[in-house]
């Protein structure tokens, strides 16, 4: 797991180093930048790493044998996460509203890109979490345990990878 | 020609020197590892020695005399790319280019700032004279490559590049466009005439006459019909609103060699086959294809070919 | 055999174990011999595509001005001949065999994730598919196998080969890190207990460090491609410069993978050849720790040199030393390596097996395809001479000196593990000395070509002096290769009608692989020999005179 974490972590330095470049190294303006809200973004990434360490008090919760503490803090976790995508979507009904879209120019296609797939990789890992926490509700076997390890690993990585996206989107510029 | 260019090493033959170096330390190193191979197939053929060798697992010395040994070599060429690298790409800080190409598919748009000289695929240079050449691309990227006159370039839309260009001696140099760039890659070669400096200047001269005319009821026949035909939507003529940059400026058209990127000699025959099919002649160009009666062909023909 | 030790039963038996061999089986395997030996068969099919399509090539450039295909035919060939020699042939090749082989030389019954093993082949199976629909759908790629914008954008090229291309190239990217993954989780987790990371056979450590460079590698190219595709099917913008983007960009990324490609190409072939001659040699391998050692020098480096493949697009003289300097550096581990190979032949006793022939045609022929490519550190040569036949000669002398002479060896050597049977030794010097002869004759030259200033990739040239004659000699060369690769397919296609003969370990080699049957079990090891040094067969024969204990 740790391996496909790090291979899906060049992957996203290509995407984000994409964007880096083009707002150093070409002459384009930003277009994307000032149309975007930091603050109303600022409060859902909250609600991302709040995911992430909700996510590891479930997982000892499990170690500890608290089942239901388990379930409970599992289900928040997955809100969180999709508090966090509604976001997104909000965010993004938002730029169309403004014509921004993916193919108006340079900067549309890089923003929409790398928030995209990461969004993507955010609802696979939401998927992930409702699978385990729909197993949590049959018996509990060994696997699931070595399984929500590869699963927690992957959404503190989506995590740190939002993370890098929101310095680099929305606080970089405004520097 | 003065003697002191004459001394002078030129961009070329620094490379040359580079690539000669090169060549002789890589066929030293390649004769050893052959020899050595060879020489161990036949002392160590096991014909010979049947016996179970000596488990050895190497040696330390060996591996580090060795390495050094490559680390030195690898360094005084690192040296000498460092060095030669400086000599033969030293642009200035605000470069004036003295000769500006643009790549288009597939032929070369040529400009003299200095003199307001544009032109296409007939390049003219001075001998014996380092000139700046500024390269930037209209669509794909292309590359600039005359072995003889200098480095190789890429032509990237969006960016320009700049480098220099000599020439020694009095003479047509040969070159191609040696980044892939689509269907007729390989029709898109370089000719370049290099001229002593006062040759250049009549040519120059004779470039920035104003567009011929003539009372030949053919050519104006032709004049007519190069207007209502549409050409005029990419090719410019100097001196008439016609100034579009899609396909080569054809002011002094007749007064080229050649035409298509050095693929055909510039004469009525040849320019009629092209007007006729362009695609039979240079698969992939960009020119339509008109469908001319004879009658529109010739006067077409007889007024371009008389644009010198 | 007493001297064996029985292996422990595992708790829960690997997927791959659960099933009964057959013919229709094939297809749902999750064995990794079975997905070995399938990696192998595609590679051998794509390897009869790509094969036909450089003949045509060869054909095409036979003579000045020949109309045989046409130019915009000739663009998808050469686009079709790059990119399937690459992903389709030598990539699975060298994943097939080491698929195949890891589990056996670390003494396991399976790769770590079998099923995830199968999902790999598809994928590269599925893009490979891909690749060649493009065909039926309206043309094949045509914008050369590194696919360059603006030129593979939609403006320029119309047609939904580069579609396809993109497409099944991510495809096989994601088979490519799905296989990486399993190598080294493989290695690290599946060995015999008793061997130590510092005594694995030289071929799977460089199988597990090229993984590690397929992982950080692939993600880059595909990441490349998804934007590509963006552009092409959503108007986006990011290598189209006339709307802000960046021509540029793509190059970056296509050479941070791109190079490193050469080396995930390179480095099982350099893992093959240093199993090959220590066993012919009879005598162990000079110097294990450097060449490991220099593998991993290698890996590292081979991330700080993709600009050179980038030095005539106008970047600036510091950043051009930088990278003429980290690619100069990458030959010494490299040139290290082959001081080794040679070493390890020094005071043997070298039994001219058809492996060994390979090897050292490899020997030398890479070692020339690796002194041309010091030259293209060199800056200013590569400003007159890239992207000339020299360099095709060049990657040539690389891919084929060197991958592709590698895997030869690897087959010639393994052929009787994986089938029971040993390739002639007879038809086996034929396609020897016809297709080296045959590859210097075509390649050699074509430095000249380059020298003498023929571009790559032209449908066509004007009769210039020597250029005519120097390509028709090359064009001789490729058909003496042509007749080469018949006669080996005709060697495998007898001595696969022949009777299973062979012992477990006809060389008399040292590792893993060869104390069990030829073809193994399905269960790999039902006991596994001790394990105590790099050698663990020689040990049980020499136990007089046994290697150091390295555990």
């Amino acid at each position: 797991m740790l391996l496909l974490i790090a291979s899906e972590a060049f992957f996203f330095m290509a995407l984000i180093i994409a964007y880096v470049y083009y707002r150093n190294f070409t002459n384009a303006t930003d277009t994307v930048a000032k149309n975007l809200d930091v603050v109303k973004t600022g409060i859902f990434t909250l609600f991302l790493i709040a995911s992430s360490f909700t996510l590891i008090f479930s997982k000892k919760a499990l170690l500890n044998e608290k089942y239901v503490l388990y379930k409970i803090l599992m289900a928040t976790t997955i809100l969180f996460g999709i508090v966090f995508i509604i976001g997104q979507v909000n965010e993004y009904m938002g730029l169309y509203k403004k014509q921004i879209t993916l193919s108006q120019d340079i900067f549309g296609s890089s923003f929409f890109t790398l928030t995209g797939f990461h969004g993507l990789h955010v609802i696979l890992g939401i998927i992930a979490l409702s699978i385990l926490f729909g197993i949590s509700f049959g018996k509990l076997k060994i696997v699931s345990i070595s399984a929500i390890q590869g699963v927690d690993i992957y959404w503190h990585f989506v995590d740190v990878v939002w993370l890098f996206v929101f310095y680099f989107v929305y606080i970089n510029p405004l520097l | 020609m003065t003697l002191t260019f004459s001394l002078e090493t030129t961009n070329v033959e620094l490379i040359n020197n580079l690539f000669i170096y090169f060549l002789v330390v890589a066929a030293i190193i390649f004769f050893l590892v052959v020899f050595y191979i060879f020489y161990y197939l036949y002392k160590y053929n096991s014909e010979k020695r049947p016996d179970l060798p000596e488990q050895r697992e190497g040696s330390v010395k060996v591996e580090i005399f060795l390495t050094s040994l490559a680390t030195t070599i690898t360094a005084v060429f690192v040296y000498l790319t460092i060095s030669t690298m400086g000599k033969v790409q030293n642009i200035p800080e605000n470069p004036e280019p003295f000769l500006q190409i643009t790549g288009h598919q597939w032929w070369w748009e040529a400009k003299y700032p200095n003199s307001g000289v544009t032109t296409a695929n007939q390049i003219h240079i001075p001998v014996g004279k380092k000139v700046l050449l500024q390269l930037n691309s209209a669509d794909v990227i292309h590359s600039w490559w005359v072995p003889e006159l200098g480095r190789k370039m890429d032509m990237i839309p969006g960016n320009t590049n700049y480098m220099w260009l000599y020439a020694d001696k009095e003479g047509e140099y040969l070159g191609t466009c040696s980044e892939f760039c689509g269907q007729a890659h390989a029709r898109m070669r370089i000719r370049v005439t290099a001229q002593n400096p006062k040759d250049f200047e009549a040519w120059q001269t004779q470039q920035l006459k104003p567009v011929a005319t003539s009372e030949n009821s053919n050519f104006i026949e032709g004049k007519r019909l190069f207007e209502q035909k549409t050409c005029t939507n990419c090719h410019a003529i100097n001196g008439t609103p016609y100034q579009a940059n899609i396909g080569p400026n054809l002011t002094h058209f007749a007064s080229r060699k050649r035409f298509l990127a050095d693929m055909k000699i510039n004469n009525k025959e040849n320019l009629k086959e092209w007007l006729e099919d362009p695609q039979k002649v240079k698969s992939g160009a960009h020119m339509p294809n008109f469908i001319f009666s004879k009658k529109e062909l010739n006067a077409l023909v007889t007024y371009i070919h008389n644009l010198k | 055999m007493s001297l064996y030790i029985k292996m422990p039963e595992e708790n829960e038996p690997l997927p791959s174990l659960k099933r009964a061999r057959g013919k229709l089986l094939w297809i749902s395997s999750v064995d990794h011999k079975q997905l070995g030996i399938m990696y192998l068969w595609l590679a051998l099919f794509f390897f009869i595509i790509g094969g036909l399509q450089a003949m045509i090539i060869r054909a095409q450039l036979s003579w000045p001005e020949n109309h045989l295909v046409s130019p915009e035919m000739y663009s998808q060939i050469f686009t079709m001949h790059g990119t399937t020699m690459i992903f389709l042939v030598l990539m699975p090749a060298l994943i097939g065999l080491g698929t195949y082989l890891i589990p056996l030389m670390i003494g396991a019954n399976d790769m770590a994730f079998p099923r995830l093993n199968a999902f790999s082949f598809w994928m590269t199976c599925m893009g490979g598919v891909l690749l060649y629909f493009s065909f039926l759908a309206g043309g094949g790629p045509k914008a050369g196998w590194f696919n360059y914008p603006p030129l593979s954008e939609m403006n320029y090229t119309s047609t939904a080969g580069v579609d396809y291309y993109l497409v099944g190239l991510i495809l096989t990217g994601i088979g490519s890190i799905g296989a990486a993954l399993n190598f080294v989780t493989t290695v690290l987790c599946m060995r015999s207990p008793e061997m130590k990371l510092n005594m694995l056979p030289l071929f799977v450590w460089m199988m597990f460090v090229n993984a590690f460079l397929m992982l950080a590698a692939f993600p880059l190219l595909n990441s490349g491609l998804f934007l590509n595709l963006l552009d092409r099917q959503f108007d986006a913008h990011f290598f189209i410069p006339s709307s802000g983007g960046s021509a540029l960009l793509w190059q970056h990324f296509f050479w941070a993978f791109g190079h490193p490609e050469v080396y995930i190409l390179a480095l099982p072939a350099f893992g093959i050849i240093s199993e090959v001659i220590p066993v012919f040699s009879r005598r162990p391998i000079f110097g294990y720790k450097f060449v490991a050692a220099s593998t991993v020098a290698i890996a590292l480096l081979s991330y700080s040199v993709w600009a050179h493949h980038m030095f005539t697009v106008g970047l600036s003289n510091a950043v051009n030393s930088f990278f003429a300097i980290s690619s100069m550096l990458i030959g010494i581990p490299t040139g290290l390596k082959v001081i080794n190979w040679i070493g390890t032949m020094y005071k043997g006793s070298i039994r001219l097996t058809i492996p060994m022939f390979f090897a050292i045609a490899f020997l030398i022929d890479f070692t020339l395809g690796g002194l041309s490519g010091i030259s293209f550190a060199i800056v200013p040569i590569d400003w007159q001479l890239t992207d000339t036949y020299y360099l095709v000669a060049h990657i040539h002398y690389v891919f084929l000196g060197g991958s592709l002479f590698g895997i030869f060896a690897g087959i010639y050597y393994w052929f009787p593990k994986i089938s029971g049977r040993k390739l002639s030794k007879r038809l086996g010097k034929w396609h020897f000395w016809l297709f080296v002869i045959g590859f210097n004759l075509t390649f050699f030259l074509q430095h000249i070509l380059g020298m003498i200033g023929m571009p790559r990739r032209i449908y066509t040239y004007p009769d210039l002096p020597y250029w005519k004659v120097l390509n028709l000699f090359s064009s001789i060369g490729a058909f003496f290769m042509f007749t080469g690769m018949a006669v080996f397919f005709w060697n495998i296609y007898t001595t696969l009608k022949k009777p299973r003969t062979v012992t477990s370990n006809p060389w008399n080699a040292w590792t893993l692989e060869w104390a069990v049957p030829s073809p193994p079990n399905l269960k790999n090891f039902v006991e596994i020999p001790p394990v105590h040094s790099r050698r663990p067969l020689w040990d049980l024969d020499h136990p007089d005179k046994p290697d150091k204990r390295l555990n």
